[in-house]
């Protein structure tokens, strides 16, 4: 027998007796791989196209409609046209729009995919999304519809769209149509050849690219992130190796040439490389396919789950190459040693936490402060570093913190101090374990504090409408492109009329407005204007500003241009409670809150101090956070834009039914959204980070059994309970996951710092209560009830071994 | 032969010892591979007696050790301790009875590393039930007892092999145990430090506390009561090297019971 092959066979059974300890790496391993693919999958997925593009990299506008699908057709450029109208329904409140595309081009598909029954295949038949007949109609079923009746033969989506609501059918033209919004036409690309017609508009869509710069990114994330596990795999690899020592010493005096150890240590780290990564890369996989639904309708888009083989490629090798050489390491670093000092295998000294913690809140901070500034700055790499920085950092604290609690341990019970002091012992691999588990919980926890802060943002800004408010709005009035001109007074006034007799139990109040002429907006200084700024976007609950007072904020010239002014007429006022809180007289706008902010070249400050009522509002509403007083509107007429209809208690679906079957044209109906909150996301998080921690939690209770069972059994032979053993491993594993949590929980507030710091929209400093009460009281229990379970009851006759 | 056995049970429990082991034998293993480790042992101490017990590598020394301290069970016979039956205990029972009445000194591994030498000596009482601060104050003044009480604070990986020892017996001391048993308890030590050593266990057995020590020091004689020498599991002698002490006088009267009557003192 070769001495190579001595060798192999050595340390093939140096694994078959250390396999718990391997498992634990390969875990660690396995999880790292798994987030690095998640992320990459995930971020790859999501930055597919655009709702209004398709598959199209620019739009062509032109006069000549004929001439240019002349040049297409000749090109071999793939191109698709879209025609879009708005149609009235018969007996309800408002259009519908109506879409036309060739059905399967390849450029428009994804803006009307058939998701069941078929295309239409004449002017009779129609395909709609799910949601545009306010789920009364399914397939099968006929419908009154632009001054036709039209069957549903399909079901459409747009995928780039989820919530988009519209009607497809052949030929637009069909319909008695209200609005007309004209053919678009997309190219997959723009072409040269497009430049022979005449009078030609293109505008290009770079949102293709972005997919290059995300992977990048993505891939510098994961690289930093492999790192990380390079620390801890490495660790692991040390841990065995210093149980070992004595082994290599045996081996190095049995005449082993010291490279054969090494490379036999490397070949075992790279198998341990390619199964860890193998398995992670099937798990990235199956949790970003579980993920798949809810981020489907986060994002509002169907993704496609494309697996990108080049930008997975880095993290694939890394996965391989980084237990490689943290294998390598250890073999490397005790050939250095006389073979002497490797057989005494002496107690090594205790590693230097306190310099490690030093360093880790040094990089901490760092970190902090570039994910701060590479943020407000909108500088991607310094924020990227400063990410990566953060959590390096603190996962340095882990060792102090171990040594902590062994500290701490002196003022426990038995059972709980041995696991204290035992982990403290053994800090290096403590602090991998806890490195792991606080990994684990890490990214579920910063979801929950980013997602709390937004939420706790969406209350503080509450929903453009209350539960009990809808509003009627004259056509076009939103969204923000609203002109005057063509808001139709009669059409307006008929539909209040026809709304209060159909749904008396709504109380309805005219909205009003005024627009200022621009000319009368500034001072002398050229910066003041006459109107207050009508600050504040209003916030539905998934965030997007569904009724903003229009043009709140300044652009980057200083001025400020207010198109357009609510009114806060007697009725408006009494209608939302705050009569008594405005005295005409003094005051030219009210507010809401204690004091309204608008942003002016980044900075905060108070608008019209002299001017404006600050004031308590009672409730959401869909009218903006300023109002103006009649008085001051000047000598612009007040015009009435809708209605703002309030009933006794929520909106019952009885009630909203009504109204939509009222017989109202040409107006717009708006409705309080359905309260969105991100608790399921963050459930989801928490508990799939908990179970990954479980996992992680059960390979180190099998790790540690073997070692623990020394103790136990001395401890029986005092007199303990066969249970003492059990609570140690209990202890031990709820502590590891206390200090994971807590480590979890300083990196999971991170993200929160940028957001907190930023001057628009800044987010509140929130605490989660529910995901705090998982990761740090109930995942430790869970832990704790894990090392409970899986350590075995200690035999009644106790083992000779422990103890001759 | 059952009759013979109850008869001499009745008889070694009226004698007042504190422990008897009667017709124990141990195996290890499955039959083609049996070892037999013990075979019909009997085996008693007496109130403030310190038995040694003699024999070659592998003729049952630890196994007769453990057997008699309840970290193992008989597969055959049985054990008596302070009028209960070892085997009938409940394994709570039993642990209880480790817990109050009888410590070890092993020859090795014999102290928890995440404990220093006080908590260490103070854990039996902790375990049952005695408050952290009581039972320090204890197991300190027992520490100074055996010359450590200032080391209270140090763990055992800062402590040296004489010094760990001690701990051990200081530990088996606690809660005024009535049976100290320890194997080999100088084996690993100079012969200096394990004479200090077996100084210790000798002034253990005062107060009616018997020791157990198992032993290949050939100066026996100069301090134990007794001397059980063990040959292939079985006792192949047992003799008393100083016929004129307490026992001694007993043992030559034929009667242990009237050596406790005499000097023995019973709680
Ligand atoms: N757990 C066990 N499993 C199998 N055999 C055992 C076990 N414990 C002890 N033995 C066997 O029982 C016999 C007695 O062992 P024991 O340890 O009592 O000997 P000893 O007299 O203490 O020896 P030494 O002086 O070497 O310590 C030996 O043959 C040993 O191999
Ligand atoms: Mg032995």
């Amino acid at each position: 027998m070769s001495a190579r092959t001595f060798v192999r066979r050595w340390s093939w059974r140096q694994v078959r007796k250390e396999w718990r300890q391997y498992i634990v790496i390969l875990a660690m391993l396995t999880i790292a791989v798994a987030a690095a693919v998640t992320a990459m999958l995930t971020v790859y997925n999501l930055t597919g196209g655009s709702s209004e593009w398709g598959n199209g990299g620019a739009e062509v506008t032109t006069e000549d409609e004929e001439a240019l699908i002349r040049v297409l057709e000749s090109s071999d450029t793939a191109y698709g046209v879209i025609h879009e109208v708005e149609v009235d329904r018969a007996g309800v409140v408002g259009s519908v729009q109506v879409r036309a595309t060739e059905p399967n081009n390849p450029i428009t598909d994804p803006l009307a995919t058939l998701t069941d029954g078929r295309w239409p295949a004449g002017d009779d038949e129609i395909a709609i999304t799910d949601g545009v007949f306010f789920d009364q109609l399914k397939i099968g079923e006929s419908v009154e519809l632009g001054g036709r009746s039209v069957e549903i033969v399909g079901e459409v989506e747009n995928t780039l769209q989820l919530s988009e609501e519209f009607v497809f059918a052949l030929d637009p033209a069909v319909f008695e149509v209200q609005s007309d919004s004209g053919r678009r036409f997309l190219v997959a690309e723009f072409n040269e050849e497009l430049l022979s017609l005449s009078n030609i508009g293109v505008s290009t869509n770079d949102g293709p690219s972005d997919r290059t710069v995300f992977t990048i990114m993505v891939n510098v994330v994961i690289a930093f992130a492999m790192l990380e596990v390079a620390l801890l795999v490495g660790a692991g690899f040390a841990v065995i190796a210093r149980r070992r020592t004595r082994q290599y010493g045996l081996l190095a005096a049995a005449g082993a040439p010291p490279s054969m150890v090494k490379s036999a240590a490397a070949t075992t780290g790279a198998i341990i490389g390619v199964v860890g990564t193998v398995t992670g890369f099937v798990l990235g996989i199956a949790i970003v396919s579980m993920l798949l639904p809810a981020m489907e309708t986060t994002v509002d888009q169907r993704i496609s789950l494309a697996i990108p083989p080049l930008a997975l490629l880095p993290t694939l090798l890394l996965g391989v190459l980084v237990p490689t050489l943290a294998a390598r390491r250890p073999a490397k670093a005790l050939n250095r040693l006389s073979i002497a000092a490797l057989l005494s295998s002496t107690r090594p000294r205790p590693d230097p936490v306190g310099r490690l913690a030093v360093l880790g809140v040094v990089l901490a901070g760092l970190g902090a402060v570039m994910f701060v500034v590479g943020f407000n700055n909108e500088d991607g790499l310094f924020a990227v570093v400063g990410v990566l920085l953060g959590p390096i950092g603190l996962l340095l604290l882990a060792p102090l913190l171990v040594k902590g609690m062994g500290r701490l341990a002196a003022r426990f019970p038995l059972s709980e101090r041995l696991a204290g002091r035992s982990m403290a012992r053994y800090n290096r691999r403590s602090a991998s374990m806890v490195a792991a588990l606080g990994l684990a919980l890490a990214i579920p926890m910063g979801l929950a504090v980013v997602t709390t802060s937004i939420d706790q943002r969406a209350k503080a800004r509450p929903p453009s409408l209350a539960d009990d408010q809808l509003i009627v709005w004259g056509e076009d009035v939103v969204p923000s492109d609203f002109v005057l001109a063509e808001v139709d007074p009669i059409a307006i006034a008929a539909a209040g009329e026809t709304l209060s007799a159909s749904v008396p139990e709504l109380d309805l109040t005219p909205i009003q407005v005024v627009v200022p002429n621009p000319d009368d907006s500034f001072n002398e200084e050229g910066r003041t204007m006459q109107f207050p700024i009508l600050g504040g976007e209003l916030y539905n609950g998934s965030n997007e500003c569904n009724f903003c007072s229009i043009n709140t904020i300044g652009n980057d010239k200083e001025e400020w241009l207010a198109e357009i002014a609510w009114v806060a007429t007697p009725e408006m006022l009494d209608a939302l409670g705050l009569s008594d809180q405005w005295d005409d007289k003094t005051a030219s706008a009210l507010v809401r809150g204690p004091g309204h902010a608008a942003i002016k070249d980044g900075e905060r400050f108070q608008v019209f101090d002299n001017v404006q009522v600050a004031t308590e509002w009672p409730r959401a509403t869909a009218i903006p956070e300023v109002l103006i007083s009649p008085s001051f509107a000047g000598e612009e007429q007040p015009t009435t834009i809708g209605w703002l209809a309030i009933s006794d208690g929520p909106l019952s679906d009885a009630t909203i039914d009504k109204v939509r079957r009222s017989d109202l044209s040409g107006v717009k109906l708006a409705l309080p959204g359905p309260p969105a909150s991100r608790w399921t996301l963050r459930a989801l998080g928490l508990a799939i980070g908990s179970l990954v921690g479980l996992g992680i939690t059960g390979s180190v209770v099998v790790l540690l059994a073997n070692e623990l069972a020394r103790d136990s059994a001395l401890l029986a032979s005092l007199g303990a309970s066969p249970r003492t053993g059990r609570r140690m491993m209990a202890g031990i594993a709820g502590q590891l996951a206390l200090i994971g949590g807590l480590i979890a929980v300083a990196i999971g507030y991170l993200p929160l710092a940028p957001m907190m710091s930023e001057p628009v929209d800044q987010f509140p400093f929130v605490v989660p209560w529910g995901s705090l009460l998982v990761v740090l009281v109930i995942f430790p229990l869970a832990a704790a009830a894990m090392g409970w379970l899986l350590s075995r009851r200690a035999a009644r006759g106790l083992s000779l071994r422990y103890f001759v | 032969m059952s009759t013979a056995l109850s008869q001499r049970t009745e008889y070694s429990q009226a004698a007042g010892h504190l422990i008897s082991l009667v017709g124990v034998r141990r195996t290890y293993g499955e039959v083609p591979r049996e070892v037999v480790a013990l075979d019909h042992v009997d085996f008693q101490v007496a109130p403030g007696e310190m038995v040694a017990i003699m024999g070659p590598s592998g003729s049952g020394k630890s196994t007769l050790l453990t057997i008699a301290g309840g970290l193992e069970s008989p597969t055959q016979g049985s054990v008596h301790f302070a009028g209960k039956q070892l085997e009938q205990l409940s394994a709570k029972d039993l642990a209880e009875v480790r817990r109050r009445h009888i410590g070890f000194v092993f020859q090795g591994f014999n102290l928890l590393d995440g404990l220093t030498a006080a908590e260490n000596v103070a854990a039996p009482l902790e375990i049952d039930g005695v408050g952290i601060g009581a039972a320090r104050d204890e197991a300190n003044r027992l520490l100074t007892s055996v010359g450590l009480g200032d080391r209270g604070d140090a763990f055992p990986d800062d402590l040296s092999g004489g010094e760990r020892q001690r701990v051990a017996i200081a530990r088996g001391l606690v809660g005024e145990r009535r049976l100290l048993l320890a194997d080999e308890p100088t084996g690993a030590l100079d012969s200096q430090t394990g004479q200090g050593v077996l100084d210790l266990l000798r002034s253990a057995c005062v107060g009616g506390r018997g020791v157990v020590v198992v032993t290949h020091d050939p100066n026996v004689a100069a301090w134990a009561h007794r001397v059980v020498t063990l040959r292939d599991g079985r006792v192949e002698s047992s003799y008393r090297p100083n016929p004129t002490d307490q026992f001694g006088a007993a043992y030559s009267s034929g009667s242990v019971g009237a050596a406790e009557h005499n000097g023995g003192v019973v709680r």
